[in-house]
Parts: C-alpha cells; sequence; structure tokens
C-alpha cells in the first residue's frame, strides 16, 4: 500500500499453502521440509503477481484477483473440495501448540516479524525506496530507483510470508482447509488503513499497522464475549472501515498540508 | 502536543486503549487476561505478519 500497489491474493495463497502443507504432511514429509515446501509455493505465486505487476504493468487489482482465484482453485482441486483433516497425522498441530521462553511461539513469531520489518522500513534502502515510489513513482523512477525490482521483491516476500502463514493456520486448524481464509486480504488491509497507511501510499508505519490489526482483533473478540452475533460483527467491520478511511484521509492531508506551510515559511 | 494528537499512531494506539476499556467494562475480568491477549495475538498473528510486509507493497 506504500507504493500505491496491494495484493488480493493473500487469504487464497495463505488457504493453498496451508493446503500444500496439509498434504505433505500427510504423505509422511517432516514438519520442516513440508513448511519450507508450502513457503516456496507462496514465493512462487509472490514471483507471478511481482512480474504481472511490475514487468507487463498489469493493474495490481486484476493481477492479484486472478491470482486470487487461481490460487483457491487449485487449493480446492487439490483437496478435492473438502477440508484436508482425515488420517491426518497429529504432529501437524506441533507448531501451534508450542511455547518458547512462556510466550506462545505465534507470539514470537509476530515480534521476530515486526522487528525484521520495523528494520526494513528504518534502516534499508527498501523501505526508503518503497517509501519514495508511494510518494512520487516517477520522481523516484527518474531518480535511479529500480522501482519495478523494488515492487516485484515486495510482492515475493508477501508471497513468502503468506505461505508461512498457511503453515500456521494448518498448524492450528490441524487440517488443510481450502475454504478458509476468505477475506483475510480484507482484513490485512483493514488493519493496514488502520495503522495509518495512506491508500495514495507514500506514508504510514509497520508499529500502526500491527495496532491496526490488534484493534480489529480486540473488537472482535471483545463483541464475542459479549454473546454479539458474528453478522453484526461484520457490519461493524465494515463501519470501522468506512471511518478509518475517511479519518486517514484527513489527517494525511493535514500532515501534508503542514508539511507545504513549512516548505513556503 | 498538536502533532502527537495528528500523528496516525496516536490516534490508533489511544483507539485500542479505548476499546479495550470498553470490553473491560462490559465484558468483565475475562477480557483483561493475559491468556486472552495471547488467545487474541494467535488469531492475529497471519494478518499481522502478512500486513506488515503487505504495508510496502
Amino acid at each position: 500500500m506504500m507504493t500505491g500497489n496491494y495484493d488480493l491474493s493473500t487469504g487464497s495463497v495463505v488457504s493453498f499453502a496451508g493446503c500444500v502443507y496439509a498434504l505433505m504432511i500427510k504423505s509422511g514429509m517432516a514438519l520442516l521440509p513440508a513448511g519450507i515446501v508450502a513457503v516456496v509455493v507462496g514465493i512462487l505465486i509472490g514471483v507471478i503477481n511481482g512480474t504481472m505487476v511490475a514487468k507487463f504493468n498489469f493493474p495490481p487489482f486484476i493481477a492479484t484477483l486472478c491470482m486470487m482465484y487461481i490460487s483457491r482453485g487449485v487449493a480446492l482441486i487439490l483437496a478435492n473440495g473438502a477440508t484436508i483433516r482425515d488420517n491426518m497425522p497429529p504432529e501437524i498441530g506441533n507448531l501451534a501448540s508450542r511455547d518458547f521462553l512462556g510466550l506462545p511461539i505465534f507470539v514470537v513469531f509476530i515480534i521476530i516479524a515486526l522487528l525484521i520489518f520495523v528494520f526494513i522500513e528504518k534502516k534499508t534502502l527498501l523501505g526508503k525506496y518503497a517509501l519514495a515510489i508511494g510518494g512520487n513513482k516517477n520522481a523516484a523512477f527518474f531518480s535511479g530507483i529500480n522501482t519495478a525490482a523494488i515492487i516485484f521483491a515486495i510482492y515475493v516476500i508477501i508471497g513468502g510470508l503468506a505461505g508461512f502463514a498457511g503453515v500456521m493456520s494448518a498448524s492450528r486448524l490441524s487440517a488443510g482447509d481450502p475454504r478458509g481464509m476468505v477475506g483475510f486480504e480484507f482484513d490485512v488491509i483493514l488493519a493496514i488503513i488502520l495503522g495509518g497507511t495512506s491508500l495514495s501510499g507514500g506514508k504510514g508505519s509497520v508499529i500502526g499497522t500491527f495496532f491496526g490489526a490488534l484493534v480489529v482483533a480486540c473488537l472482535g473478540n471483545g463483541l464475542d464475549m459479549l454473546n454479539i452475533l458474528t453478522f453484526w460483527q461484520s457490519i461493524l467491520k465494515g463501519i470501522i472501515f468506512v471511518l478509518a478511511i475517511v479519518l486517514n484521509e484527513k489527517v494525511m492531508k493535514n500532515i501534508s498540508k503542514k508539511t507545504v506551510a513549512a516548505a513556503r515559511a | 502536543m498538536n502533532r502527537i494528537r495528528k500523528n496516525p499512531i496516536f490516534i490508533i494506539v489511544s483507539f485500542f486503549l479505548l476499546i479495550n476499556v470498553f470490553f473491560i467494562i462490559t465484558a468483565g475480568d475475562s477480557f483483561f487476561q493475559l491468556d486472552n491477549y495471547f488467545y487474541v495475538l494467535k488469531q492475529t498473528a497471519m494478518i499481522i505478519i502478512v500486513a506488515s510486509a503487505a504495508r510496502f507493497l
């Protein structure tokens, strides 16, 4: 979103990679190689997305929408349209049930991901170039940044992480679900927008995205505890989405105004 | 102070705290427990990990 692009295929890729992981475990493969295969599947889809958008200039909406349908379709074919659960070795759930230093392993993954991406954001050229491309793609290109390579690299990273998320999902469910993770991509976009990343690119932070995701999750959890039906939660999520976009644009406009005023002064 | 108030992170953190206070009052002690927060984080882990990368796009 920082460079003005987006990926609508993440939910389907998570589901697809989860099915691949579950099938590999079921066929007797060890956890680590099966996990690597699932991540590679995600990376390959990222490569296709990146090639379509960065190399052939497909609109990101069209390119990733195509991959969303293709990934979902392949997942359904692999799983014969049903959840891969029968005769599943119990080891598949090992990852989700593991703790590290008293913390659930998923929380440790979050901490590692945040540290890596805050580092990328603040200290690496990839983060700075992504920000520059989002600010003004043409200016970034003419100042010598290989915009296509940066966008391609980010699509590949997202694909790999979606593959890893598929491993986590299959481990948590102890199954591969080809119909799961519907709407995941919109939860991702909602978290990013709530975190302050501008829809038109060029702004935002990783920590904001973390809190954006937490807000959505806490709302769902709290409403569950109050026994409020999922249908109402969905409506509330939609309302928050609209409010987030309005607030986001307002805050960004204020920041832009101040920047212009400061530049003039 | 005005600059902090217009910072997107400040706004989202305030919103997060507000939601927590609301649910602590309405949903009771079961919401404000470490286990519950770990459960929420476990549920959101996949979204956070993918979103952290997707925001660079």
